[in-house]
């Protein structure tokens, strides 16, 4: 039930309610929330509205701050321009540290402190009519950001750095490899830790497995420039499976938000992998690959194999994930040494019809397991991935529409099983109530 | 982190913001206020610019290379001489000319039909819409730009002039 812990305004609603209309007592529903990292008397919820509405609206005064400088306006000396703009940027931070230092409040100056102080640098650039290198803007725009998340632990002073960061990271990862982008992401974990936050550690692991994406590239393109490569995919092959196994490892913590951080980790390396599993569904896409490999010494491999191999350990020591994904997670290693080891033309066939399979065992398991366990999102994406499948076979079908067909008729099959065992369940339980 | 501490790690998170601005600002008017100014010739193209607003982008003869020993990224230098009331550039060099002007500049883009782009700073001319397309319309053919060039080789761009 871990999924639940995503939901914990509207469990807290609900609970207030089973507690106001005596179904459970007050003390009955601490209990139940604190499984969860929340409490009945916990005030997010109805600031929830006003913190969104008043970070669209801070947003919004940044982007017209941007917009005022995308104007030139060229009316104002230059140096005036400048010097707004700068002093803008110290008043508004200033501003903000008072209110932090005094009662703990101020994140919204020092967001668009921020943002003021990125626009001072664009406008510097623009005023002195900087054209080389303009990632650099980007660079420092983030750098001078870090800091200040870290020292008022804001997430969302920490997005908006990665956000920049981010920028940096393509702009810059056409030039040179982005190493100092390990300086953001380190701040963004610092701040994701600090301040309790699952969600942006999760975002910071996406912008992370972005970066090693572009980093080996680089590896494949030296000196010259980034080269996206087979290798990348299989690299993603091995971090997916890694960052699967890491949910499932950091799961029973103590600690809600890091159980949360858990299940989006296992949840959106699931979604990962299966969105990465239906291209290879594609003869055309699995000849390709498998064509382009570049055999054992591929550093795209040792780099997949330095993350599957970790995955692999902890699916051998961790018995509460299901037995297949673990089956699948152990075996990412040698698949991913067997893709690269063997002649192509050997595999492609068995390959595509073994990715199709796995496709399809897949989406039965998740349907099944969200059934078996109540996780909605596993069920839906199973149907999801289930349809997708099926409207892809719709228009390219494998073999001939006789293949296509029995595609069909196994998906129908799954759906109605599902539908019936789901009705089933229900039924028993309606007849264990009766008996009791 | 007590109060005190953290009110003065906060001050110099502001204050390196505002050394990165300084920074960027000294660096831009370096060559403003040290360099000696010369006067080459160019061409306006393309105006656009997500961030930072309208520009002309400016083409020099000497922004492309050819030279396959560069890789993007290496920082190139290119010796400059005078020939009446322009300045034109000559090979370009991994090493830093021990006298005359010179341009220090970067290889910026990957090799595409046969050469790369080199950047010095100076490629960027920024002005609001219109003034950047009427720039781009008048300055088409003959336009001359006038760039002061500091000791280091830096360049800043002072402005755009018909020929």
């Amino acid at each position: 039930m871990q999924l639940l812990g995503l939901l914990r305004r509207e469990l807290r609603s609900e609970c207030r309610q089973w507690v106001q209309d005596g179904d459970i007592t007050a003390e009955q529903g601490d209990r139940i929330l604190a499984r969860y990292g929340t409490r009945l008397d916990d005030v997010g919820d109805g600031s929830l509205a006003y913190k969104v509405l008043v970070g669209v609206a801070l947003l919004f005064v940044g982007m017209a701050l941007l917009l005022l400088v995308s104007a030139n306006w060229e009316e104002i000396p230059r140096a005036l321009r400048m010097l707004g703009l700068i002093g803008m940027t110290m008043a508004l931070n200033g501003v903000g540290i008072r209110y932090y230092l005094k009662d703990g409040s101020g994140l919204g100056w020092l967001f668009v402190g921020s943002i003021s102080y990125g626009a001072s640098i664009m406008l510097i650039a623009q005023i002195y009519h900087l054209g080389e290198h303009y990632p650099d803007g980007l660079f420092y725009w983030a750098l001078g950001i870090a800091p200040m998340a870290l020292l008022v632990r804001s997430r969302v002073l920490a997005l908006l750095m990665l956000t920049v960061a981010l920028l940096w990271l393509f702009n810059e990862g056409k030039f040179s490899p982005p190493w100092q982008m390990l300086l953001f992401l380190a701040a963004a974990f610092g701040v994701a830790r600090q301040s309790a936050s699952a969600g942006l550690g999760v975002v910071t692991v996406a912008v992370a497995v972005c970066w090693l994406n572009i980093l080996l590239a680089w590896i494949y393109g030296y000196p010259w420039r980034p080269d996206f490569d087979t290798g990348n995919l299989t690299m993603n092959m091995g971090l997916l499976a890694l960052l699967f196994m890491l949910g499932h490892w950091l799961a029973p913590s103590a600690l809600a938000h890091r159980r949360r951080a858990a299940t989006l980790l296992s949840l959106w390396a699931l979604r990962g992998y299966l969105i990465l599993l239906i291209p290879f569904t594609f003869y055309e896409v699995c000849e390709a690959y498998l064509r382009e490999l570049q055999g054992v010494a591929d550093p795209g491999l040792w780099f997949g194999l330095l993350a599957a191999i970790p995955a692999g350990l902890l699916a051998l020591r961790d018995s509460s994930a299901h037995p297949l994904s673990r089956g699948l997670v152990m075996g990412v290693p040698l698949v991913l040494l067997m893709l690269h080891g063997m002649q192509w033309e050997a595999i492609v066939l068995p390959m595509v019809i073994l990715v199709n399979l796995l496709a399809l065992v897949s989406a039965i398991v998740l349907i099944q397991q969200g059934l078996e366990k109540g996780y909605s999102q596993y069920f839906y994406s199973g149907v999801g991935l289930l349809l997708v499948l099926a409207m892809i076979r719709y228009v390219d079908l494998v073999g001939d529409y006789v293949g296509g067909a029995v595609m069909f008729l196994i998906a129908a099959a799954i759906l109605y099983a599902a539908a019936r065992y789901w009705r089933d369940r229900q039924l028993q339980g309606q007849g264990g109530q009766r008996d009791e | 982190m007590n109060k005190a501490t953290l009110k003065y790690a906060l001050l110099a998170a502001l204050v390196l913001q505002l050394a990165i601005m300084a920074g960027v600002f000294v660096n831009g008017f370096y060559p403003l206020w040290l360099g000696e100014e010369i006067r080459v010739k160019t061409q306006p193209v393309d105006p656009r610019d997500l961030f930072r607003g309208n520009y002309a982008r400016l083409n020099y003869a000497f922004s492309n290379l050819e030279n396959p020993d560069f890789k993007p990224g290496d920082v190139i230098y290119l010796p400059l001489s005078r020939e009446g009331d322009l300045w034109t550039a000559g090979e370009p060099n991994h090493h830093q000319p021990e006298e005359g002007l010179f341009l220090r500049g970067r290889v910026s883009s990957r090799p595409w039909r046969g050469g790369s782009r080199l950047t010095f700073g100076i490629e960027a001319l920024f002005a609001p819409k219109e003034k950047a397309l009427a720039l781009e319309r008048q300055l088409r053919d003959e336009a001359v730009a006038v760039i002061r060039v500091a000791p280091n080789g830096r360049a800043a761009l002072v402005t755009v002039n018909s020929e």
